[in-house]
């Protein structure tokens, strides 16, 4: 049951506890966005932000000792995945929701053919038994829109290049046509051309196949290219989201105007500007009030006690930051 | 399947040569530490132990002529390496004029078939139990009983051997206890041998099966862990696959790598171990010839024994090596 | 400072200080102990043949004279054999001397195994080819078969030439796992590091990897030691033990060629299997004990 005017996907207050030797630790701690119908949107932040363990809560991937404790993700506008039980899960699984996974190194079973690992998937989902041409021919067809030979057909993981793994897990995210595709730091492990090549497969069958994607990342230059909207992630919280060109033209978080500064540009000259505590925060023991305090420039007495809320700071953007109480423009 | 490289067959058959003749070297060096003439030190110790020798004569005779002891010892050596590579061990001194060779060849065909039997028995189902212990979303009354069948572990084969013959054979008379098959029945392929064979060999197979299961399944269950930990696992679950998909071809299928370079590198001591179950169950393949053969004394036939042992076990692991790239694609692509 | 919750915590976690560990040291310990506590209580010239009475039953079991037992002393509270060891004084003689071979033949096959190990996981190369290539051989041959050849040749055999010859063919294990540790950590940053800095090979070795190399020395002593005994109980058990002071496999020879099992005498057979039960049971579960200060994925489960 689709709605056409329903976001591909919803999430509401979504939150992930990890047990800990030092107590619960809120990875993610309350999170809603929506990704539209057709419409790329990036996840950024820094390691450890959540972004990584918010894909895996989507995916209900999350392992022990993590585990979902709130919120919703519903897909087009119909299931809530986190209320899925295992059955109805697995029939959601790739259907409604796929991943490309980060890296590829490790992600695809070593000792079955690419074929195998492809076909498994179509076969599982499918009502029907699919007949070896027909199998063989939906899979050439994902070859050719990701752009990989047909030779991969028959080989193993290790006898491919980290560009042509990669792609392979793309073809392997598109195989059942999903809605939404989660794309998990999918050039992160590559070179630079290669990184260039797996983006604009990526793209060019987002393009094609029209559903829509959540890219994570933390290479804002990606984002540049792909994204229609950015969703910046600081210590499990989204700080900052709205369209790519004003987040990242006319960022109004401090943190993400530090992600911006710290980019090198061709014409930047002299070191970016940083806060005065570098270190990651302690997702163990959250300060009261806003949760970049520490190492922001603009910190002021409210920060430290009252957790701001995202709220509008341009045409359809919006941040969590004191500076801008009443949303101002 | 042409995906072994010529270079890893080469390797590994010029490993199986190379053990077969280390071994051989050490059982032909071993007797002629003390004495020069091995032929000597063996009359020498029959003469010790009060035993005595028919058509002596002859068999030193025999024993000249096969090993040119009025020789070097380098041709000795020669000599020897040839007769043990074209399979000629010479003569039995207890059951003389019965060959070495032939009293193996007669006795091994029940070691290899129970041997081969039981380990692969005790191989997959250990590998299983483990693979079940070790997968987070097996059935939890399986994972209670489960660990029931791994008690046995710690123990030798052959002492399990003696608590099997003394409950089974002895209390309840269910097994028999020696040989491989019943005086009153005739060898052949009737259904009677068949069915008094497998009576027999029951118990010494069962000895090292439940033993060496234990093994697998441990180290099996740590694979498991381990495996399911591994990117893939996750994508695989991510894909919606059935639980038993990702067992199999994604868990098992990977976890078992190791255990089979681990049954490879076991095979020597799970050998050793079988052929003292055989002693301790009188049965008459290898194992109880060997014993025989330390109770008479008989060292030709102990020295023939030892070597088709050690040929056997390094033709097992030849074979093993040659299948492993079916099982690890990733395997003859690599240096050798 | 006082000593906060946390760090109590944490200390007590030492993966090292689990149950499986310390009870099956204990028992190992223990057992080993008899060699000095056992003389203390028992006369241990009992041990030898002809010392006693044979055919006596354990106290509490009536004789069956038609079988030719006598009735239990006090003084001989396992029974006696039908060669008239009195069986307590056996078991207190021979499992110090079955645990004995195990540790000889372990002790030096870890310290062989160990620099072999190293210098294979190290050098690379031609060293390591020839290195792993014996080691291979050296496994693929049944130490039974070698052992039963040197048993039978030299009837002289004593213990400790008995432990020495098993040492030759259990380094292999310990070779082989030291060089997978040292392969894989070779690329780890703290080694690469020590070697930036201009530490020589050998403090890299000791200093570095050594601590993180313990708990998997200790798990290849723990199953050289059983090969070890399993070999060499199945050695004795084919006749070919040392003769004059007890064993536990050589009890176990002697019972089975006197068909202990099936006149009854189970006061002959079973102290020395469930010796060696036992033995092989602290030694499983010091294994797994290891295991798990290795592997932090196990500690969870079990």
């Amino acid at each position: 049951m689709t709605d056409e005017s329903s976001p591909a996907l919803a999430v509401r207050d979504l939150a992930v506890e990890y047990a800990t030797d030092r107590g619960a630790l809120m990875a993610v701690n309350g999170v809603s966005f929506s990704v539209a119908k057709g419409e790329i949107l990036g996840l950024v932040g820094e390691s450890g932000c959540g972004k990584t363990t918010t894909a895996m809560a989507l995916l209900r991937l999350v392992q022990h000792p993590g585990r979902i404790v709130a919120g919703e993700a519903l897909i087009d506008g119909g299931q809530n995945i986190v209320a899925l039980d295992e059955k109805q899960l697995r029939s959601v699984r790739w259907r409604r929701i796929a991943l490309v996974p980060q890296g590829a190194l490790n992600s695809l079973n070593p000792v079955m053919r690419v074929k195998d690992q492809l076909g498994d998937v179509i076969q599982t989902h499918e009502d029907r038994r699919i007949g070896g041409r027909e199998l063989r021919e939906r899979i050439e067809h994902l070859f050719m829109l990701v752009g990989l030979p047909s030779r991969v057909y028959r080989l193993y993981p290790h006898e491919l290049s980290g560009g042509m793994k990669q792609r392979v897990c793309i073809a392997m995210a598109i195989a059942l046509d999903p809605p939404l595709v989660i794309a998990d730091e999918p050039t992160s492990a590559l070179d630079v051309i290669v990184q260039r090549v797996v983006a604009q497969t990526l793209l060019s069958v987002k393009q094609r196949l029209g559903m829509s994607l959540l890219l994570i990342g933390h290479d804002m230059g990606l984002m540049a290219q792909m994204a229609d909207r950015v969703a910046v992630m600081y210590a499990g919280e989204i700080v900052e989201i709205g369209p790519t060109s004003a987040v990242l033209g006319n960022p109004r978080h401090p943190y993400t105007q530090t992600l911006i500064a710290s980019v090198p540009t061709m014409r930047t000259r002299g070191l970016p500007r940083m806060g005065s505590d570098e270190s990651a925060p302690d997702l163990a023991s959250r300060p009261r009030g806003c949760a970049f305090q520490a190492r922001c420039s603009s910190v002021m007495d409210v920060c430290r006690s009252v957790a701001p809320e995202l709220r509008a700071v341009g045409e359809n953007q919006r941040a969590a930051c004191h500076l801008y109480p009443d949303g101002v423009a | 399947m042409l995906r072994l490289s010529r270079r890893y067959v080469l390797a590994r058959l010029g490993r199986f040569v190379l053990t077969v003749w280390f071994g051989a070297t050490v059982i032909f060096v071993v007797p002629r530490l003390g004495r020069s003439n091995p032929v000597d030190a063996i009359l020498g110790r029959l003469a010790q132990s009060g035993a005595s020798v028919q058509n002596a004569d002859q068999l030193i005779a025999g024993y000249k002529h096969r090993f040119g002891l009025d020789k070097s010892v380098w041709t000795q050596y020669a000599h020897y390496l040839e007769n043990a590579f074209t399979f000629h061990q010479g003569y039995s001194l207890a059951q003389f004029p019965a060959k070495v060779d032939t009293l193996i060849g007669r006795a091994a065909p029940y070691t290899i078939g129970l041997l081969l039997f039981a380990t692969l028995v005790s191989f997959a189902l250990g590998t299983l139990i483990g693979a079940l212990l070790g997968w987070s979303r097996t059935n939890p009354v399986l994972r209670r009983v489960l660990p029931i069948t791994l008690v046995f572990t710690a123990l030798p084969a052959f002492m399990l051997g003696i608590l099997l013959i003394y409950f089974f054979a002895f209390r309840l008379r269910w097994f028999p206890y020696a040989g491989a098959y019943s005086s009153n029945v005739t060898p052949g392929f009737n259904l009677a041998f068949i069915r008094s064979v497998i009576e027999h060999g029951a118990l010494p197979a069962l000895s090292v099966v439940i033993v060496t299961m234990g093994v697998w399944a441990l180290g099996m269950r740590g694979m498991m862990i381990t495996t399911a930990g591994e990117d893939y696992m996750v994508l695989a679950d991510a894909k919606g696959l059935r639980s038993s998909r990702v067992f199999w071809s994604y868990g098992i299928r990977n976890a078992m790598l190791p255990q089979v370079t681990q049954l490879g590198l076991s095979l020597g001591s799970i050998a050793g171990g079988f052929v003292v179950v055989e002693s301790v169950f009188a049965y008459p393949g290898l194992g109880g010839l060997l014993y025989q053969a330390v109770i008479n004394n008989d060292y030709t036939l102990i020295q023939g024994i030892c070597f088709y042992l050690v040929l056997g076990v390094a033709f097992a692991v030849l074979i093993l090596d040659l299948i492993y790239p079916l099982l690890d694609p990733r395997i003859s692509y690599s240096k050798g | 400072m006082a000593e906060t919750a946390e760090t109590r915590r944490s200390r007590r976690r030492s993966p090292w200080l689990n149950g499986k560990l310390m009870l099956g040291i204990a028992v190992l310990v223990a057992l080993l102990s008899l060699q000095w506590i056992g003389p203390l209580f028992v006369d241990t010239q009992e041990a030898l043949i002809g010392s006693t009475t044979p055919n006596l039953v354990p106290v509490g079991q009536k004789a069956n004279p038609a079988l030719g037992f006598k009735p239990s002393k006090s003084a001989h509270p396992l029974g006696t054999d039908s060669q008239g060891r009195d069986m307590l004084a056996v078991m207190v003689v021979g499992t110090p001397r079955t645990l004995y071979v195990g540790l000889v033949a372990a002790g030096l096959g870890l310290i062989v195994g160990t620099i072999l190990g190293f210098l294979a996981g190290f050098s690379r190369g031609l060293t390591d080819s020839t290195i792993t290539t014996l080691t291979d051989v050296v496994l693929t041959i049944p130490p039974i078969a070698v052992l039963v050849v040197v048993a039978a040749f030299f009837t002289q055999t004593s213990v400790t030439l008995l432990a020495l010859i098993i040492a030759l063919f259990a380094w292999p294990t310990a070779t082989r796992q030291i060089r997978a540790q040292v392969l894989s950590m070779r690329e780890q940053g703290y080694v690469k590091m020590a070697q930036l800095s201009g530490a020589s090979i050998w403090k890299v070795m000791y200093g570095e990897m050594m601590p993180n190399l313990l708990p998997y020395l200790a798990a290849s002593f723990m199953s050289m030691m059983a090969a070890t005994i399993l070999v060499v109980t199945g050695l004795e058990t084919l006749g070919l033990g040392s003769i004059r002071l007890p064993t536990l496999g050589t009890t176990i020879n002697n019972a089975l060629q006197a068909s202990a099992v099936f006149r009854g005498m189970w006061w002959w057979w079973s102290p020395p299997v469930v010796v060696l039960i036992v033995i092989f049971l602290s030694l499983l579960l010091v294994t797994l004990g290891l295991d798990q200060v290795a592997n932090p994925k196990l500690r969870k489960h079990l």
